[in-house]
């Protein structure tokens, strides 16, 4: 009986690998051929014309702050840096207990003033809008509001406060680059098809470069965790999220960095105060929307290096936030399990929502079965070794081929890190990556999906940051 | 070697297990060949980044001569013949024969033409013709692949090089998006009569043409097309809305009948576009119209749209016309854009605003509170 479950176990493992496989292979084609595209198109409509512009959109960029008074001056001097001829800057101060709110308020001047607050998504009460009385931060608008333990309900705020048809969302501590807005508002103007959000790769800033709230000089992180983090970055924004992005499938925008419809987004409720993922619960729930009212959409991802965010360093930290992944992800699909291969949906019904299920969800289950079932193998009945190293060194082979084309990829455009050095660093990493920092990843993706089981309290916890002032001007 | 790997291929073939097949098709195909893969992305990173280090330094240390050149040549006043010369003479160094040197000439020629003010457009052209740029150039617009073709265009277009103008004309029926869209701004942008193109184009232009074209007349200087309000009547829409934001840009106006015909157009875009030409050009007199249109307007967006211009071009009875809507608007924007408009045309008319629903006073007090707020507005 158990040789029996054990053996269709491995055949069914075996499918499912191949079928992987070829997803991914499909994947990759199709991220090419994306970035191709784009670069291809790209000055179709310059930015440098949309940045002259009086005839472009507005964009109100939203960046929720909670305890960030280490960096928040810096922070919001960068943000309202940006090359665009129509945009706001809303800044939540989301009830922090430190002196946030003050250091804004000494620094720019502000004033409480009687904004008219329209609570179209529901959130926390608002306990006063800020304006500046200097002329030369009259793009800036600070929300006080009582603290919604989520970035959800900060945002929302902010989305209600927001005056113009598109918003940015961004954490308070990216730094964007000088035309993330030009960049970012140019397919929703470029496409006859309505646009309902945009987004653009993350990088990571722990061991960059900064002069005057913008990016001088890339390095590849230092840190262990870091270093991992900016493979998985490339991996995931360059080479899934491209892909996606061509077949207008896109599931998650995240949410250090998206352009989104505000009018779309209000009537999808906004984002989900509850949900431990929000950014792409929020997706979901505006796909579902478009395809609920018939209408076309796109979802539009560009291969630019827009925005610099610093990661977490250390065990606890990185774990916590992959546990609250894991969560999101799990409870995201739960939610809207309804989208599952039903006609209605359509590509999110048949595509991408099981592709999420099976090639996100399902992946950590799997490996840990498989490690139980090769376990049981090993101490009950035989183990074809010739076989398991050549199956296993395939593996490896493919899982480290799939990351090379996206540091590839990546040199191709960007021509990222300072030197060469540090290219033959990421290089090594990409070797030791599924040996050191994969067992991590699965283990807290695990834990995740233990929570969500026995549903244990949420937590968001705090991420200490080394921030750009200090530490990392040079 | 090779005959050891061929027996495990025919030993692969000749399989009948699936297992074992596949064994053998991973150990002797996929496998290498991955390992070949892999070798071969690492050394192209790592040479692709070693030599493009070395270019790099090579380019600007050469970006600096050729600027120093290229700006000896546009402003020491000597003759064509002294700088054909001249040219001659640079084309003979080694470093030319580069592609990307001849690339980075032409780059910087357009950047000189397009920021630096009435530099000589003749001397300019000289200089690129005699590089054989415009040779490239038409090696470009002669190549199969749409972009290399736009590229062409936009060296036409920024050079301003008239003359080839007829080689874009046939892309202005191509089935590429892109390329039609950089052909029809190219020859916008290269006629002497800018806009004689688009009295016949049926195609539908895209939010992003207009961006450009209405950044082309920012850039040409040019006048104001003698057919502008034959367009205001053309079957195509976006022409409609293309003619009323040249004519907010030259500052024209729009007669009472052009704007009540507008109003009845289907197309959203093309009322929202009326209204915003009707406040931009301080039209006074369709107050009345656009009141009486107001009850007609059948999107939100144009609704607020219409309050906006209301507000900057009503008197005492829009002021009376919106108090009336704003106790029976049950959406709340419209409602704020009421207040808003209201408070625009009379800052005190709503100083006497009588309810007997205290929510509802209480509302629109907050309302005027922002209204009234000199940060807010």
């Amino acid at each position: 009986m158990l040789e029996t479950i054990i053996k269709d176990f491995e055949i069914f493992t075996a499918y499912y690998s191949v079928s992987y496989i070829l997803i991914y292979v499909t994947l990759s084609i199709l991220s090419f051929l994306a970035i191709k595209n784009y670069y291809n198109s790209k000055y179709f409509l310059h930015k440098d014309i949309l940045i002259k512009s009086n005839h472009t959109l507005g964009v109100s960029i939203i960046a929720p702050a909670f305890n960030e008074s280490n960096t928040i001056v810096e922070n919001v001097k960068s943000l309202l840096s940006q090359e665009y001829p129509k945009f706001e800057v809303i800044i939540i101060n989301d009830g922090s207990t430190d002196n946030t709110l003050e250091k804004l308020i000494l620094e720019f001047e502000l004033v409480l003033v009687d904004f008219f607050y329209q609570e179209n998504i529901i959130t926390k009460p608002v306990r006063g809008h800020y304006k500046s009385t200097d002329p030369i931060y009259s793009k800036l608008l600070v929300i006080d509001k009582e603290n919604g333990k989520s970035k959800a309900d900060a945002s929302n705020a902010g989305i209600n406060s927001a005056k113009y048809s598109l918003f940015l969302c961004t954490d308070v501590d990216c730094i964007l680059r000088k035309d993330t807005v030009a960049m970012l508002v140019k397919p929703f103007i470029e496409n006859t098809t309505k646009v309902i959000a945009t987004g653009a790769a993350i990088r990571i800033s722990n061991s960059c470069e900064f002069k005057d709230g913008m990016l001088y000089k890339s390095h590849y992180p230092k840190n262990f965790y870091a270093r991992f983090q900016e493979l998985e970055y490339l991996r995931s924004f360059l080479f899934g999220r491209m892909a996606w992005s061509r077949t207008n499938c896109l599931m998650l925008v995240s949410g250090g960095l998206g352009m989104f419809d505000k009018a779309t987004v209000i009537e999808a409720g906004g984002y989900w105060h509850q949900s431990l993922g929000e950014d792409m619960e929020l997706i979901t729930r505006m796909r579902r929307l478009m395809h609920d009212k018939k209408e076309e959409f796109l979802i539009k991802y560009i291969p630019e290096s827009l925005c610099w965010t610093e990661v977490p360093n250390d065990n606890i930290i990185f774990l916590r936030q992959r546990v609250r992944w894991a969560r999101g992800l799990v409870q995201t699909l739960y939610i809207h399990r309804k989208l599952f291969l039903n006609p209605k949906y359509g590509k999110t019904g048949f595509i991408c929502f099981p592709y999420f299920v099976f090639c996100e969800f399902f992946v950590p289950i799997l490996e840990i079965v498989g490690v139980i079932v090769l376990s049981i193998d090993y101490l009950y009945f035989s183990i074809n070794y010739d076989f398991l190293v050549i199956i296993s060194v395939f593996v490896y082979l493919f899982y480290t081929t799939i990351t090379l084309i996206s540091i590839y990829l990546d040199q191709l455009i960007h021509k990222q890190y300072s030197s060469i050095k540090e290219i033959a660093t990421l290089i090594l990493m990409v070797f030791l990556e599924p040996f050191l920092y994969h067992p991590i990843n699965v283990y807290a993706s695990l834990k995740g999906y233990s929570h969500f089981l026995v549903n244990k309290e949420k937590k968001w916890g705090t991420m200490t940051r080394q921030g750009f002032t200090n530490a990392i001007i040079k | 070697m090779f005959a050891k790997n061929f027996h495990e291929i025919l030993a692969f073939i000749n399989s009948h297990s699936t297992a074992s097949n596949f064994y053998y098709f991973l150990k002797i195909i996929v496998i290498p060949f991955l390992i070949l893969s892999l070798s071969i992305i690492i050394i192209s990173l790592l040479v692709g980044r070693y030599f493009f280090d070395k270019i790099d330094q090579e380019k600007k240390e050469l970006e600096d001569s050729i600027n120093d050149f290229l700006t000896g040549l546009i402003f020491s006043g000597q003759n064509s013949q002294e700088i054909k010369t001249q040219i001659d003479q640079f084309k003979k160094g080694e470093i030319y024969n580069h592609k990307w040197c001849q690339r980075l000439i032409l780059n910087k020629l357009i950047h000189i033409k397009e920021n630096i003010k009435d530099v000589n457009n003749n001397l300019i052209l000289i200089i690129y013709k005699q590089f054989d740029l415009h040779l490239y150039s038409k090696k470009l617009i002669n190549q199969r692949k749409w972009y290399f073709k736009s590229l062409g265009f936009y060296h036409y277009r920024a050079l301003d090089y008239k003359i080839k103008k007829g080689s874009i004309k046939p892309f202005l029926n191509s089935k590429n998006k892109y390329l039609k869209s950089n052909a029809l701004v190219s020859i916008i942008s290269l006629s002497d009569e800018k806009f004689d193109v688009l009295n016949q184009y049926s195609e539908k232009i895209s939010a992003a043409d207009e961006i450009k074209i209405l950044d082309l007349i920012y850039e040409k200087k040019s006048t104001i097309p003698l057919t502008i309000f034959d367009w205001l009547f053309n079957k195509n829409n976006s022409i409609v809305v293309l003619a009323i934001k040249l004519i907010i840009r030259y500052r024209e106006t729009l007669t009472l009948e052009q704007i009540k015909f507008l109003l009845q157009s289907e197309d959203a875009l093309v009322r929202k576009s009326t209204i915003q030409a009707i406040r931009e050009l301080y039209i006074v007199q369709a107050n009345d119209l656009l009141m009486s249109h107001f009850n007609k307007e059948l999107t939100h967006q144009n609704k607020i749209s219409i309050l906006k211009t209301l507000a900057i071009i009503g008197n005492k009875k829009t002021a009376t016309f919106a108090t009336k809507l704003l106790k029976n608007e049950p959406r709340l924007d419209l409602k704020f854009h009421l207040v808003k408009c209201i408070q625009k045309i009379d800052f005190d008319f709503l100083n006497d605003f009588k309810t007997n629903d205290y929510e509802e006073k209480d509302l629109v007090n907050r309302m005027i509170l922002h209204t009234k707020d000199p940060y807010l507005n």
